[in-house]
């Protein structure tokens, strides 16, 4: 494997990653939202891109294709595989439909996730602690069954999936381009999370998670302030989606139901991370998923058979291959159980915020007393 | 040993909770086979002193005294052995088991004849209970729950009751019930350490009274004496002294 | 009626019982949602099913399928009863020792660091994983693979429905031993758990330690044993809907074993049973895993058959996570709480509301 699509790859998981974890942080760490199906919110940018955005670019393409468009954007669903391969031959020619199918993805994700997450916190507002856990995550895997055998929204065969269109096509290197794509979008989740965390709704949120009796004392819509948090944390997972289904892990193939609703991938690694990274803490869930990524995943998803290969667990019985698989998930498991073990809030834990900064009490308390001594 | 002899004894005792110190400097002595009743405003402290007689709050200094033995940092559970039984004010019952249930449990490590002799025993000081044997606790009234758990406590023949604010969110004509119980339970000959949040009705059913304001005893003598005070309304404001 | 359809359900309903039943007590003892559960069958059947195979090549018995003439029809014994005790008793063995690492291993010593409700449900999906990745190393070991192979069973695609006991009637009646055992053992749980709960004084003593733990202390209960009793009776459990998962694979929604089916996919059913039940209720949970278990599969197939289209099918799992949204969106304390009247009440097990 070249160096280059190995640095790709990594940099993709980081921002994939990061922004996913973000989304759950504002709900789960920053609202005390348990989301455990937080895949479900993913998933919603996953079917965007390889349901509603491959068929503005069949549409496009329909022309060359000698098809109407209407046939072209049915064909989507109906012929998937063959429809998309002749797109995306087609899609790298046509730069401002490439640009106009990844803006469309991003806000689509965003609106529809965070009409998902709307929806889901019906539920949050009358639900409290673990129950609410068990409910998301019911909800999520009953959205993933439905999703995986309703034709309409990921195609015929659940293992199988839509084709991604190929919108990084235009640049002449998709890998390259996709993963800068996926960067900006980190940063800009990134900088808005940290806004976020420091603005009034960020206290709100935060308010609502340590004492809702207070919180609703003074006079704060407690229904409100986590229906904020599901929205926008669904909305950021969306997103995740998204960045997932233009990167160079997919590179231009399928999502499919069955990958793109993985609550092993989607939801328990977020959690992890936010954990590993402290919760509530967007430095924190940054750190975390460059540690994972950079030092851990990448290497061990890439490298994870020549390590089963030079531990020699051939000699020991054991199959080097399902070895290597077990690794990540011993790997995930033996993270979880140190941090709560060692480190219970993370890597940076939340800091009580300053409302007032100390330079500001300073002055006033100057102030105060230069007044009395006047 | 001399029934006149105190049965428990506080030296010079500084106590709270963890790092906040709620009682300073208290010496107090039970006597034996009598009803003493801790009174005071919210928040002064008489809880936690109830508590501290049964360990479950930090002593800084000084010295708790349980039949002459110092028992001062001697784990709850041990008191508990040492005859000394506690009545938490909410949550002092099972209520998901029957009235039978509840006291058997209560007497798990006795005998069966011993068990049934001392469940008689609490059946006839409070019938009521003997008629909601096989009722789920629960479904009881809180002055029945409050009996319920005197009767628990009976199982296990204490040599000292500590009953904290028995009659908390209690109507009037039930908590007057229950402290009529509690005179039941000292005329059994049992020993009892009351706290009550109703001045008048504790010190009434009480012989010895403690006036405990802002974690200090301001009274300690004879209860009628403490409920004759003209001034008690402003000692109990901790405006005299 | 269907008769296999209905034996089949019953034995997926079972499986739902037993975890659903687990998952409860847990759930009232150490106040956490074990997303580990079903995977302690999985140990539990891998545990069994390689033992039941080293019997077999020990004894250098072959299957057999020749029916034998009994009063109940032609049976079908493949193995000498051995082999079946040795099944179910490796597998409550290990079901327990795996509820046991998780429970003194991880669990408790996290509570005593003061682990809320959160740290402990990760604890759980943490200790899920990597009971996962021992299976994936476990069974693709080349001796694993190798005894499993020699009686027909593939490791990683485990199965022994071929090795059940059956019974032809004389009416031509198939019925399955997983069909009796899950009967016979859903029937004697419910009895021996009634027994133990109410007619015992140990039963009084979990049933108050689940209640009122500082109250149970106070009183000299040792409320640890307790909570230590309750992890063995759900590892037991968990260990037993292990061996129905290995013997009857197919029936219902029972893929076939590996290291992640089908603990992945009854997951959400059996925390379905668990809340339909009503969470604190033992009894609840026992009935809220068997209506699970057929209303799952009923349901879509009434709905099949009714609207011509069997696609429907697919969707039979969606029903349970519909059980419940709708359970703790509108009667949280599930059966338990639906059910008035004293003697149900007590039947149950029903959370008292205090004042």
């Amino acid at each position: 494997m070249n160096v280059e699509v190995l640095l790709e790859e990594i940099i993709s998981f980081i921002g994939i990653y990061y922004i996913l974890t973000a989304g759950l942080n504002v709900k789960a760490g920053m609202t005390g939202i348990p989301d455990f199906g937080h895949a479900m919110f993913f998933a919603v940018g996953g079917i965007v891109v390889g349901n509603l955005s491959a068929r503005i670019a069949a549409a496009a393409a329909a022309s060359q294709l000698h098809v109407s468009a209407w046939q072209a954007v049915k064909m989507v669903i109906s012929n998937n595989t063959e429809l998309m391969a002749r797109v995306n031959e087609i899609l790298p020619h046509m730069p401002g439909v490439s640009i106009i199918i990844i803006l469309f993805s991003v806000i689509a994700a965003l609106i529809l996730g965070g009409l998902l997450g709307w929806l889901a916190s019906y539920p949050a507002l009358r639900l409290r602690g673990d129950y609410l856990a068990i409910m998301l995550l019911a909800a999520s895997e009953g959205t993933r069954i439905f999703a995986m055998y309703y034709k309409p929204l990921m195609g015929k065969t659940p293992t199988v999936g839509l084709t991604v269109p190929n919108a990084f096509g235009f640049t002449g290197n998709a890998g390259l381009w996709s993963t800068i794509f996926i960067l900006i979008l980190a940063l800009l989740v990134y900088i808005y999370a940290e806004r976020l965390y420091h603005s009034p709704s960020g206290r709100l949120f935060r308010a609502v998670r340590d004492d809702e009796a207070s919180a609703e004392a003074i006079g704060k819509d407690i229904a409100k302030v986590r229906r904020d948090a599901m929205i926008i944390g669904s909305a950021l997972a969306a997103l995740a989606g998204v960045a997932y289904s233009f990167s160079p892990w997919i590179a231009g193939s399928s999502v499919a139901a069955i990958s793109i609703f993985d609550r092993v991938l989607w939801t328990f690694w977020p959690w992890a991370l936010m954990i590993l990274g402290g919760m509530s803490s967007n430095k924190g869930a940054a750190l975390s998923s460059v540690i994972l990524g950079a030092l851990l995943i990448g290497p061990i998803r890439i490298y994870k058979n020549d390590i089963a290969a030079a531990l020699h667990v051939e000699s020991l019985g054991i199959d080097p291959g399902n070895f290597a698989n077990a690794l990540e998930y011993i790997l995930v498991a033996a993270l979880i159980i140190i941090v709560l073990f060692v480190k219970p809030k993370g890597l940076i834990p939340e800091y009580p915020s300053r409302t007032v900064s100390k330079d500001e009490v300073k002055a006033t308390i100057d102030k105060i007393a230069r007044e009395r001594a006047a | 040993m001399d029934s006149q002899e105190p049965i428990m004894k506080l030296e010079n005792v500084n106590a709270g909770y963890e790092k906040l110190q709620t009682l300073f400097d208290i010496s107090l002595e039970i006597p034996r086979g009598k009803i003493t009743v801790i009174v005071g405003p919210n928040g002064a402290g008489k809880s936690t002193l109830l508590k501290t007689l049964f360990g479950l709050t930090t002593v800084y200094s000084g010295k708790v005294l349980f039949e002459g033995k110092d028992i001062t940092h001697m784990p709850p559970h041990e008191r508990a052995k040492l005859g000394m039984a506690f009545i938490f004010q909410l949550n002092n019952i099972f209520a998901n088991l029957t009235v039978i249930e509840n006291l058997k449990l209560a007497g798990h490590d006795l005998s069966k004849e011993e068990l049934e002799k001392r469940i008689e025993e609490v059946f006839e000081t409070f019938p009521r209970l003997r008629e909601r044997m096989h009722q789920k606790a629960g479904t009881m009234s809180g002055g029945e729950r409050q009996m319920l758990a005197m009767g628990i406590g009976m199982i296990r023949k204490p040599k000292l009751f500590l009953i904290d604010e028995p009659t908390a969110g209690l109507a009037p004509k039930i908590a007057k019930e229950v402290l009529a119980n509690v005179k039941k339970l000292n005329e059994q000959g049992y020993t009892v350490v009351l706290v009550e949040q109703n001045v008048k009705a504790g010190l009434e059913i009480g012989h010895k009274g403690v006036l405990v304001v802002s974690g200090r005893i301001v009274f300690d003598g004879p209860a009628e004496q403490l409920l004759a005070r003209k001034d008690l309304a402003k000692l109990y404001l901790g405006l005299a002294v | 009626m269907d008769w296999n359809l209905f034996t089949s359900t019953t034995i997926y309903a079972s499986v739902l019982a037993l975890l659903s039943l687990g998952i409860t007590l847990i759930y009232m003892t150490t106040k956490v949602f074990n997303f580990a559960h079903p995977r302690l069958s999985l140990v539990a059947a891998y545990a069994a099913a390689t033992l039941m195979a080293y019997y077999a090549e020990a004894t250098g018995a072959q299957p057999n399928l020749t029916p034998k003439h009994s009063f109940l029809g032609s049976l079908t014994v493949p193995f000498s009863w051995e082999f079946y005790a040795i099944g179910i008793l490796v597998s409550m063995v290990f079901g327990v020792i795996a509820a046991l690492v998780e429970y003194y291993a991880i669990l408790k010593p996290l509570q005593k660091r003061g682990a809320d409700y959160l740290m402990l449900m990760i604890a759980t999906l943490a200790y899920d994983f990597l009971l996962v990745a021992t299976l994936f190393i476990y069974n693709t070991h080349v001796d694993v693979r190798k005894v499993l192979a020699r009686i027909g069973v593939l490791s990683t695609k485990m199965s022994m429905a071929s090795y059940d006991v059956t019974v032809v009637t004389g009416g031509g009646v198939f019925i399955s031993g997983s069909f009796i055992f899950s009967v016979i053992l859903i029937v004697l749980l419910g009895l021996s758990l009634y027994i133990l709960l109410f007619k015992t004084t140990l039963g009084v003593k979990m049933r108050a330690s689940v209640e009122n733990p500082p109250l149970a202390e106070v009183l000299g209960i040792n409320v640890e044993r307790v909570y230590a009793i309750s992890w063995i009776i759900s590892g037991l459990t968990a260990g037993l809907a292990g061996y129905l998962m290995l013997m009857a694979a197919g029936a219902g929604n029972l893929k076939p074993i590996s290291a992640t089916s089908p603990a992945d996919e009854i997951v959400v059913s059996a925390f379905a049973g668990s809340i339909i039940g009503g969470v604190n209720s033992v009894f609840g949970s026992i009935v809220g895993g068997l209506l699970i278990g057929y209303i799952e599969l009923y349901i879509p197939n009434w709905l099949a058959i009714w609207t011509g289209n069997a696609e429907l099918f697919k969707y039979s799992k969606v029903i349970s996570m519909l059980a419940v949204a709708i359970t703790l969106l509108f009667a949280p304390e599930g059966l338990a709480g639906l059910l008035k009247g004293e003697r149900w009440k007590r039947f149950f097990g029903k959370k008292e509301e205090e004042g």
